[in-house]
């Protein structure tokens, strides 16, 4: 039996509207049901249960029913607060009246942030990452993000499963912050699992409605000030300005910005390398600045970061002298992705023209990656006016055109062919082969079946990996997940002309 | 905290003849040494000189070789609020400044939970708390935080000073979206529901709130049932000008006529939807380049409301001195909320020139900031939306002694002076001195009150008791007087010294 008060509210509108079209004499229809817990079975009382025509609320026992349908194939889904949405296709005529929507509990994340003596520390800023493998390196984005109480408690629900990482990013101190940095009044950013940075982070795998505890201890640390002045910026609009991690995660530092003199303080910065960026504006009009802090055992002042606008990068592939014809252009794709790998940010591409050019537009001050696969050879040389972007694969920009980047194909680059072990034929797999170099610039990532052939590799000594699954089970990236994936790795060495071929055994990749 | 140390160290070598301030930091409701407190001391004219001492396991500090002259002195440490003296700190010739105790208090908390009918928690209410303030002699109660709860229901509102404090909780059912309308499409209505505004406790009316009270390092409990009313959806249009990145608040008028929030949010064009509104008397303010804020009634039936946006005024003009002097570099002009208790200051730069822009149309009460002796003689105003004020500021008198309870400086004693027109009070220093400058000429009543942090100095009811045993001064303009005061013996405020245990 339904209370009084599940009645009062179990009101139906949206049908009546509906049917306002139909003939007295058409017939119409009722779906009832029942919204259930997927994980505990338990009734869901107050879910909303909708088709795009009516919708009804369910009751105490999670029943719900609504009519004035006419014949015909709807979406019927339920929804509440503190659950994933979920629905089914229906069709009524007759009427449907067992219909059991379950609804998969979202999952929670709760914690305290202590201090070494143990002491909770009040306004701690915890933040939820998402996150995945790209480039064979960890990107993040911000999910969620909390400050701990007076009893250094924080909570973060209403999360979708999944893989996250967690991690105390610093103090919210107050607006103004105090003058003296002797004060133990900030800590270094810690990810769950102990580790600060972000390839140590430990994941947190949550399931459907699970309840995941996670403490974190900091050490309480002096803090000091960073101070400076935004040039170039348009008066009027707002500036933000940020201090990043090394990785080009946020710090939650609060950074305040005053646009009539173009001024920033940011506080409760405790020792430690930084990215500080300022960015304003948007799409076409939008300015960065950035450059890289160091912070001491003292206040930094007097940093000046002015803005710019995206310029063109541009370049050309050339192939080296003496080499054979290739046929056709390059054929080349240029991707300059942030170097500050934390963030997920937007790639910029482009690709060689005919004669061998290309042209990356609207690139923003800061570090990028290049990336460049050519179908034609390898990369023999890329040089950027003085630099060998072979031995640094960085290109900084800072607001004015960079020179243009040169680089050179060889056309003697050896050939691999891959074929997984005969248990393995059937299975598609991943495949990277990653240069003992580590630059990235050398690396291929491929997805292959049976038999994998890779051409014009630049000769040098890589290794091989390859496994079934997700594509992001492997940073390899990371050092540290390339140690850890060592017995798994093939070694090849690859001279000029080299035709090699390798019998892979294909082992599933667990996500990481 | 080693350089901290060690530059205390080095002042006192380098100023051995200096004087010594010292003392204990103290738990104000166990009276234990506090251990690991920051002490700051700084002079009361250069505030950014400040110098710090983190105390030790016996909470005692220690500033060594200090010059002669007056000080603000604060204690500071984390799981406490700070702790300051009740008036300046002055050292210098027989000047005892080596007992000092700073009390610091545990906070208190308010936590509680807001559930609906159901007793299912109420995600995502706001919970706004309010306590009361001195503000100009009278007490006020204002605005203090908000929060919205978590997932459970439950908010939390640490880090309290002890007090009397009013909470409201408001939101809406989750399942009211569905009546959310966007732009002229017409809402995909099912419940016709909201929750009126609660206040602890179990109330609709803001008259009827209960105070929650809360005492030092303790935590007091309030909760909310938010029950579904019928409501209804308002949609708002904007005219004289629909923009971007337009703020809209609705709320209600709560404990102490202070806003309490019903909704709020960002929208763009010239048209607001609100829905799931009870009935009942709101305002609805409105910020983007423009402002309007009206008083807005909603009845038990869907509405379509106009509301004209226009310029926010400014205020501009000048503050003239009779006789033509300037007033001290650093003065400002301060317009007051006479509701709200908000206000907003400019500087008087030269010429006596000053402007303050975006005022919201409000009645406001002027006064002059950092003005020395000089006080706000008279002003007249003209203009809507851009508003000239002429103000002329006077010398006024100056009236200074000391208060002694016992034969000793009363020191943080609240001396007050009040006249039929304007009542002035500060603290006495720890040599038991005050100074109250830049009076309006007038007769007035003048004592002192040993704790008279509470004390509406400004509120004739609340002084009249001690008004029996008040001098009676009467200031000339720019004229100089000397009073010194005894705290009466019937005042039963004088509490003890602390007496800190190791």
């Amino acid at each position: 039996m339904r209370s009084p008060a599940a009645l009062r509210l179990i009101l139906i509108a949206g049908a009546a509207a509906f049917v306002s079209g139909l003939s007295a004499a058409d017939p119409t229809f009722c779906i009832g049901g029942t919204v259930v817990n997927a994980v505990t079975g338990e009734p869901v009382r107050r879910a909303a249960v909708s088709t795009p025509q009516a919708a009804a609320l369910s009751d105490v026992a999670g029943a719900f029913h609504f009519c004035g349908l006419p014949a015909g194939s709807y979406s019927a889904e339920a929804e509440k607060p503190g659950f994933l949405t979920a629905g089914t296709r229906v069709t009524v005529g007759p009427s449907i009246e067992n219909l059991v929507l379950r609804l998969p509990p979202l999952a929670l994340v709760k914690g305290r942030v202590l201090d070494g003596d143990g002491n909770p520390v009040d306004g701690a800023v915890v933040q939820l990452f998402a996150f995945a493998i790209g480039d064979g390196r960890r990107k993040v984005r911000v999910e969620s993000t909390q400050t701990t109480d007076d009893r250094g408690e924080y909570r973060i629900p209403q999360l979708k499963p999944g893989r996250y990482l967690l991690r105390a990013a610093g103090w919210q101190g107050p607006e103004h912050p105090a003058k003296d940095a002797d004060l133990p009044s900030a800590f270094a950013p810690i990810y769950y699992g102990g580790g600060a940075e972000l390839a140590s982070a430990v994941p947190v795998t949550l399931a459907a409605g699970q309840e995941f505890s996670a403490d974190f201890t900091v050490t309480m640390e002096p803090s000091y000030r960073v101070r400076g002045t935004v040039a170039g910026y348009a008066p009027r609009e707002p500036v933000t300005v940020a201090l990043l991690g090394p990785d080009g995660e946020p710090t939650a530092v609060p950074a305040a910005f005053d646009p009539a003199s173009g001024s920033f303080q940011i506080g409760y910065v405790p020792h430690g390398s930084y990215i500080l960026r300022a960015t304003q504006g948007e799409g076409d009009q939008r300015l960065r600045g950035e450059q890289l802090l160091q912070v001491g055992a003292a206040d930094v002042f007097d940093v000046l970061l002015p803005l710019a606008g995206a310029v063109p990068v541009k370049g050309v592939v050339r192939l080296a002298a003496g080499a054979e014809t290739a046929p056709g252009a390059p054929n080349c794709s240029v991707q300059l992705s942030p170097a500050v790998t934390a963030m997920y940010e937007e790639a910029l591409d482009s690709a060689t023209g005919e004669d061998g050019e290309f042209e990356i537009d609207g690139v923003l001050p800061g570090r990028y990656r290049l990336s460049m696969q050519c179908a034609t050879g390898y990369l023999a040389s890329v040089r950027a006016g003085g630099t060998d972007l072979l031995a640094h694969d960085e290109v900084v920009i800072t607001g004015t055109a960079p020179p243009v980047i040169e680089a050179v194909l060889g056309t003697d680059g050896a050939d691999l062919d891959v074929t997984p072990s005969a248990e393995d034929e059937t299975a598609p797999a991943w495949l990277v082969l990653v240069p003992d170099s580590g630059n990235d610039l050398y690396a291929r990532f491929s997805l292959f079946k049976s038999k994998l052939s890779l051409s014009g590799i630049a000769p040098g000594d890589y290794q091989l990996y390859a496994w079934s699954g997700s594509p992001y089970a492997f940073e390899y990236g990371n050092p540290a997940a390339r140690q850890a994936w060592a017995g798994r790795a093939v070694s090849v060495q690859l001279a000029a002309r080299d035709h090699q071929s390798v019998t892979l055994k294909i082992t599933p990749g667990e996500p990481q | 905290m080693k350089r901290i140390v060690l530059a205390a160290l080095l002042v006192a070598g380098a100023q051995a003849a200096g004087y010594r301030i010292a003392g204990i930091v103290v738990n104000a409701s166990t009276h234990q040494a506090v251990a690991g407190a920051c002490v700051t001391l700084a002079p009361l004219e250069r505030p950014d000189e400040r110098l710090p001492f983190i105390t030790g396991p016996d909470g005692r500090f220690v500033f060594a070789g200090m010059a002669a002259g007056r000080y603000t002195l604060v204690a500071e440490r984390r799981g406490f609020l700070a702790g300051a003296l009740a008036g300046d700190l002055v050292t210098g010739p027989d000047r005892h400044t080596e007992s000092l105790v700073l009390p610091v208090s545990p906070p208190g908390v308010i936590a509680g939970k807001v559930t609906d009918d159901l007793g299912d928690p109420v995600y995502q209410a706001n919970v706004q708390l309010f306590g009361s303030a001195m503000h100009n002699g009278h007490r006020r109660l204002t605005p203090v935080s908000s929060r919205q709860t978590d997932d459970t229901g439950q908010y939390r509102f640490g880090g309290l000073a002890p007090g009397s404090y009013f909470v409201s909780a408001s939101g809406f059912p989750w399942y009211a979206k569905f009546n959310e309308t966007h732009g002229d499409a017409p809402a995909r209505t099912m419940t016709h529901t909201g929750y009126g505004i609660q206040y602890f406790r179990d109330t609709g009316d803001p008259a009827a709130a209960e105070p929650v009270a809360v005492e030092a390092g303790q935590e007091a409990a309030a909760d909310f049932t938010l029950v579904p009313l019928p409501a209804v959806a308002v949609r708002v249009h904007l005219e004289g000008g629909g923009d971007s990145g337009i703020q809209y608040a609705l709320t209600a008028a709560g404990p102490g006529g202070n806003p309490v929030l019903v909704r709020q949010g960002n929208t763009e064009g010239d048209l607001i939807n609100l829905w799931a509104i009870p009935p009942g008397h709101y305002e609805l303010e409105i910020r983007s380049n423009l402002y309007a804020r009206e008083p807005i009634t909603i009845g038990a039936v869907d509405a379509d409301i106009n509301v004209r946006l226009s310029a926010a005024p400014s205020l501009s003009g000048t503050v003239e001195v009779e006789g033509g002097a300037s007033l001290p570099a650093g003065a400002s002009i301060l317009v007051s909320d006479e509701n709200a208790g908000a206000s907003q200051s400019a500087s008087i730069g030269p010429g006596g020139k000053f402007v303050l822009q975006g005022i919201p149309p409000e009645r406001y009460q002027v006064a002059l900031l950092g003005a020395g002796d000089y006080y706000l003689k008279q002003w007249s105003a003209e203009g809507v939306t851009a508003i000239r004020l002429k103000a002329i500021a006077a010398k006024g008198s100056r009236i200074a002694g000391k208060v002694e309870c016992d034969d000793q400086p009363a020191a943080g004693a609240l001396v007050v002076l009040s006249g039929p027109e304007e009542s002035r009070a500060v603290r006495a220093d720890t040599a038991g001195s005050y100074e109250i400058r830049g009076v309006p000429p007038g007769s007035y009543s003048l004592f002192a009150v040993q704790n008279g942090a509470d004390l509406e100095y400004a509120n004739p009811a609340a002084i009249e008791p001690y008004l029996a045993g008040a001098q009676k001064v009467k200031l000339a303009a720019g004229a100089s007087y000397s009073r010194d005061l005894a705290l009466p013996r019937t005042t039963a405020d004088r509490p003890g010294p602390a007496s800190p245990k190791p």
